[in-house]
């Protein structure tokens, strides 16, 4: 008879976990029943260009940021998820004939000519446009995948941000959107509740956030002309100026060229690491 | 203690109500498991409605039914016949809607409706005043107003999963439907929402969504008895007067007697 590290072997045992979840998303109940999946399952090693992604991906989409931080943390405590990608095809074009409108296009054939003429770049989370009847379906099936993941007591989050990142990566590239699904690290909260932001988000950096997003709590009287939030305790010295400055697109621009090149150099490097590996 | 007895026939009977009742609980979770599905920032968006009885599921059939004869694709018209039928021999009906795909998108620049990295293909197909959406117009002449936040959509395909998922786990027979949503919708069910899936019900012993015949809407099981009905009151006809004339009697007569004589 052999002992068995219990820890070692429940890390070991999130790739079953993955199986299980990837049996589910086959098993959903579509509606159209013409969504194809693939799936990968990204494991130790090969979650660190995830990490460089959210990096790079952070200039267009803060929330990478979140990413970053918490796989991270996870790969550092020897935790490392096992991350599962879902990827949906035949999203872009439909074959149903339903012409039901839902995409703002009369008819089908009008919706898969738009599709056709729009070649999407990277710094789109999707390679929209999607027939609204397969989003729907792929919803369900990445849904049943982490209700299994749930239904297992493996602590896990459907994510933006890692099926981005794995369509920069170069994975799955006929897929039209992928999903990340981290399983683990096996505790109770990691994606929710998450730790890592007490750690590194200051209380000013979460108030200013709270404030740009929610000002109608800070806003002053409107009637003296002069719109100011209230900010900081003794506000009536430091309120600060409500006026809608334009955003400098121009430098989001410069930003998001910046980022895409820095993907594709990224991109380039762990597709010739996976040739080389065979 | 009071009984519940429960049986599935005769159909809507006092005990096939009892039956349908418990079939009606496992509804009310599906929908709670919806409103808890997993989706894009955890923003609340979903509205359910469920509907239950013969008069009501009728009304929802013969919409489906009007529509089947209004689409031009053929094979469509087929789809709304046939599900039709089958929302007939469901239990019950939840219609779950996404009510801010056609309102309040998500804004988050992920090319999933138009294809780029922002959100103009939604904004310059919907009448709105600096991206505060109109939605007064409420009149349009495709089955769903669209176009739709399609990262709101696929966030109604979440709830849709996750209410079937709770069905799959009770052991209820359940299915989800694009016909019979769109009839929901445009009778009303959901009233907020741009896009509602029709999810069917039921707890029956043979499961009235799967094995499905060509033909349905003309073949199926109460086209079936309801012929059975028709020919059964012709062919009595050709009975006599019992009091005076009873061939079944005369022949288990018969029988018996030859039974004591053996």
């Amino acid at each position: 008879m052999a002992v068995y590290d219990g820890m070692k072997l429940a890390q070991d045992k999130l790739l079953d976990i993955a199986s299980y979840c990837i049996h589910s998303a086959l098993k959903a109940p579509q509606i159209t029943g013409r969504v194809k999946l693939e799936f990968k399952v990204i494991t130790g090693d090969d979650l660190n260009p995830f990490v460089e992604a959210f990096g790079l991906l952070l200039p267009l989409a803060a929330f990478h940021g979140i990413s970053l931080l918490s796989y991270s943390k996870a790969i550092a405590a020897g935790e490392p998820p096992v991350l599962l990608l879902i990827g949906g095809k035949n999203l872009r074009t439909s074959d149903l004939a339903w012409d039901c409108g839902a995409c703002g296009f009369g008819t089908c054939q009008a919706f898969n000519k738009y599709a056709r003429s729009v070649k999407p770049d990277l710094s789109a989370e999707a390679k929209g446009p999607f027939c609204s009847w397969k989003a729907i379906d792929f919803g369900m099936c990445c849904d049943w995948a982490a209700a299994q993941a749930w239904h297992h007591n493996i602590t896990n989050r459907v994510e933006m941000a890692s099926g981005w990142a794995a369509r920069v990566l170069g994975y799955m590239p006929g897929c039209d959107i992928i999903r990340g699904l981290p399983l683990g690290p096996m505790k109770d909260m990691f994606w929710y509740s998450r730790e890592v932001l007490n750690e590194t988000l200051p209380y000013e950096a979460w108030k200013e956030m709270a404030m740009t997003n929610y000002p109608s709590n800070w806003g002053t009287f409107p009637g003296h002309g002069r719109p100011t939030i209230k900010y900081g305790q003794k506000w009536w010295e430091t309120s600060r100026d409500r006026k809608l400055a334009p955003t400098d697109m121009e430098a989001f621009e410069q930003a998001k060229k910046a980022a895409l090149e820095g993907l594709k150099t990224l991109r380039d490097k762990v597709q010739a690491e996976k040739k080389a590996g065979g | 203690m009071p009984e519940i007895f429960m049986a599935d026939w005769p159909q809507y009977s006092p005990d096939d109500v009892n039956r349908r009742e418990n079939t009606l609980a496992a509804v009310k979770l599906m929908s709670n498991a919806a409103q808890t599905a997993p989706n894009a920032g955890g923003v609340a968006q979903v509205e359910a409605h469920i509907v239950w009885g013969y008069k009501e599921q009728e009304r929802i059939a013969r919409k489906m039914e009007e529509f089947a004869w209004e689409v031009k694709n053929g094979q469509m018209g087929r789809l709304f016949k046939y599900e039709a039928v089958m929302v007939r021999e469901s239990d019950a009906v939840l219609f779950l809607g996404n009510y801010r795909a056609h309102e309040t998108p998500m804004d988050a620049d992920c090319g999933s409706c138009g294809g780029v990295s922002n959100c103009s293909f939604f904004y310059d197909r919907r009448p709105h005043i600096d991206s505060q959406v109109d939605t007064t117009k409420r009149k349009f002449s495709t089955l769903v107003n669209g176009p739709l936040c399609t990262l709101r959509v696929q966030d109604l395909g979440f709830a849709v999963g996750s209410a079937l998922f709770i069905a799959n786990k009770l052991m209820v027979d359940a299915r989800a439907y694009m016909t019979v949503g769109v009839a929901g919708q445009h009778l009303g069910y959901c009233p907020n929402s741009g896009i509602v899936v029709g999810i069917l019900v039921a707890s029956t012993g043979k499961n009235p969504f799967v094995d499905v015949n060509t033909d349905y809407h003309v073949i199926n099981a109460n086209k079936m008895i309801d012929n059975v009905r028709k020919l059964y009151s012709l062919s009595r006809q050709a009975g006599g007067d019992y009091r005076f004339n009873d061939p079944g009697w005369a022949t288990e007569k018969a029988r018996q007697k030859e039974g004591k004589e053996r």
